[in-house]
């Protein structure tokens, strides 16, 4: 996930946030829980009237917005600047999709520099959730290439 | 003309080489580590591709990695700055053969250059151009004539390592009996920074002042030179403050050392701007000591009292321009001085000073410039050189208006949340022997040894 990926989903957590806080208020709740897919939201409010959305979010605690539920996912990022391939050759299918179950040392794709591959390796067990670049994209040095769900992490998650 | 230009390093000649692009109409891209991520050369970029990790081995000397990055934005021409990879001809080579422009001359030159005893072959071979004594090719302690070639140059000798630049691998030899260790020595300093362990002899002159010509060729074989400039005071064989013209020349001297200049590079074949840089004796005599095929850090100065834009004239000589003047247009308009800001604490010995800077105020005001890279907020990483900026003033009243605008610009000039050289400076800029212009490589230690204070308890 970018940098301009990851303020998306704070904001967007943020407004999630705002709107159950109003329904809380709205329906004279005081906790709440609620969860969509990996993501999930719970806070607890006390009996002072909630004002501003941005005051109701000081009363939900920090904590919440800057460490949100998101999925205990794992970053497996480039290890070189160039071009990703998702296969280690022409015309071969892809070395992993998403959903795949990956081991420690399992090769995930190719990043070409001046023609030279350097693979990318995972360096955990656990299930691919996400592919954050396209065959024949270019890509910098670190950028985040998969999001792998850690195994402990992928066997205790209820399959919504 | 280019369309787009990656640049290969970092820093303050990252950013002085973007704002030469975007003047021309150039697109720019700049290369970082991972640590460099809120560097100003990147924000300042059209385009920005992190390369790797913190080491400059794994980054802007990563030299596939800089091509790669160079390929994915479709830049066709690379600016290597100083530093780096810009006197690699490894690198010049596979640009060549990928086909973008390396900005500098032909890999060949750069070859020819980078070895001092080559070099000093060539210039000889050419002709017109003095030079110090010296062995004329590389020594082995064991050989048997070591001893009577040194007492033909004549001590006090210098060994130098032929691979070398930076002050590194050299020693100076006072007498015979430490001629062999000394070599020794040079070698293994020689083999540890450059891979390469010749060494070879050349008289050492006492006190010198190192007196430089920057130069600028096309590729049609014209030639032009720029007033001398004189970057005496160093430390630790680091530049410190720079100015032109040389306080000690005249026009005479001038003619003279541009003539020299203009053969040495004429001698090179050399396209775009370099620097030959000479030893002085302060009278009358000067020695060609070698020549740098890059853009240099203290460049300011001659473009100051020129008028003339260094950076773009590289660029557009680069894409095959033509000069389009001779050294009779080029005029001297003034005096500048230039004073080089590094994250150092002169008061433990120049120790390192990495860290936030919290707050700065950048001088200003009539003929001061500021060529940097930092801002407040910024963190100085520990992983490249400490050099932060510099300050460059110009006056077109003589040495001494220059010298008390330096003064005036560098009490202006301040920097919270890290040490820096700015307070030493302004010592050295009040100094009567810097006033007076008297002064040689040795001023730095005989003035401010001790505790940078300006006592010297000797």
């Amino acid at each position: 996930m970018t940098e301009g990926d990851r303020r998306k989903m704070e904001a967007e957590i943020k407004e999630k946030l705002s709107e159950l806080l109003e329904f809380a208020k709205r329906n004279g709740l005081y906790e709440v829980v609620w969860q969509d897919g990996e993501l999930k939201i719970a806070f607890r409010r006390d009996g002072k009237s909630l004002g501003s959305p941005a005051s109701a979010s000081e009363l939900a605690g920090e904590e919440n917005l800057k460490a949100p539920a998101l999925p205990k996912e794992v970053l497996i990022r480039s290890p070189m600047v160039g071009i990703f391939r998702r296969s280690n050759a022409k015309n071969r299918p892809p070395l992993v999709v998403t959903g795949d179950h990956v081991k420690p040392g399992d090769r995930l794709g190719v990043v070409e520099c001046m023609k030279i591959p350097t693979e990318v390796v995972s360096f955990c067990a656990g299930q691919i959730m996400n592919i954050f670049a396209e065959e024949g994209q270019p890509v910098e040095y670190d950028q985040p290439l998969f999001a792998v769900i850690p195994a402990e992490e992928a066997n205790t998650e209820s399959k919504t | 003309m280019f369309k787009k230009i990656l640049i290969a390093n970092r820093g303050e000649i990252a950013i002085r080489i973007i704002r030469a692009c975007r003047e021309i109409g150039i697109e720019t891209v700049a290369v970082h580590s991972d640590v460099d991520r809120e560097s100003l050369h990147v924000k300042l970029a059209d385009q920005s591709v992190c390369i790797g990790p913190a080491p400059a081995a794994e980054s802007y000397l990563n030299i596939p990695a800089i091509i790669s990055a160079a390929e994915i934005t479709g830049a066709d021409a690379i600016h290597p700055g100083y530093g780096f990879l810009s006197e690699n001809t490894h690198f010049a080579d596979v640009c060549q053969s990928v086909g973008i422009k390396f900005i500098g001359p032909n890999p060949e030159s750069i070859k020819m250059m980078g070895d001092k005893i080559e070099a000093r072959k060539l210039v000889a071979k050419y002709g017109g151009i003095p030079l110090l004594p010296s062995s004329e090719g590389t020594v082995d302690p064991e050989d048997p004539h070591l001893l009577k070639l040194a007492k033909k140059i004549g001590y006090p000798i210098m060994v130098k390592a032929r691979a070398g630049g930076g002050g590194k691998g050299m020693r100076v030899v006072y007498e015979e009996a430490n001629l062999k260790n000394s070599i020794f020595a040079a070698q293994t300093e020689a083999k540890a920074s450059f891979k390469e362990s010749g060494v070879y002899l050349e008289k050492f002159l006492e006190n010198p002042r190192h007196v430089e010509v920057q130069i600028a060729g096309d590729a049609f074989g014209n030639v032009v030179s720029f007033p001398e400039r004189d970057c005496t005071i160093q430390r630790r064989h680091q530049k410190l403050v720079e100015e032109s013209p040389s306080p000690l020349f005249n026009d005479k001297l001038r003619k003279k050392i541009g003539k020299a200049a203009r053969r040495t590079a004429r001698a090179a074949k050399y396209v775009t701007v370099g620097t030959v840089e000479f030893l002085f004796d302060g009278k009358k005599q000067f020695y060609f000591l070698e020549m740098n095929t890059r853009i240099q850090v203290e460049h300011p100065v001659t473009e100051i009292v020129t008028g003339i834009d260094l950076v773009k004239e590289q660029i557009r000589l680069a894409a095959g321009e033509k000069l389009g003047y001779s050294k009779d247009d080029v005029k001297l308009l003034g005096h500048s001085i230039e004073c080089r800001i590094n994250a150092e604490d002169p008061d433990r010995d120049f120790a390192p000073s990495p860290g936030k800077i919290t707050s700065v105020v950048f001088p200003g005001g009539p003929g001061v410039r500021v060529d940097t890279h930092i801002y407040g907020g910024y963190t100085v990483p520990t992983h490249y050189d400490s050099l932060l900026g510099k300050v460059i003033v110009g006056s077109s009243r003589g040495r001494e208006a220059a010298v008390l605008r330096m003064s005036r610009a560098l009490r202006e000039f301040e920097i919270e949340g890290i040490k820096t050289t700015i307070p030493f400076l302004r010592k050295v800029m009040v100094h009567p022997a810097f006033k007076k212009g008297e002064y040689s490589t040795n001023f730095i230690e005989k003035y401010f040894s001790n505790n940078g204070n300006g006592n010297s308890r000797k």
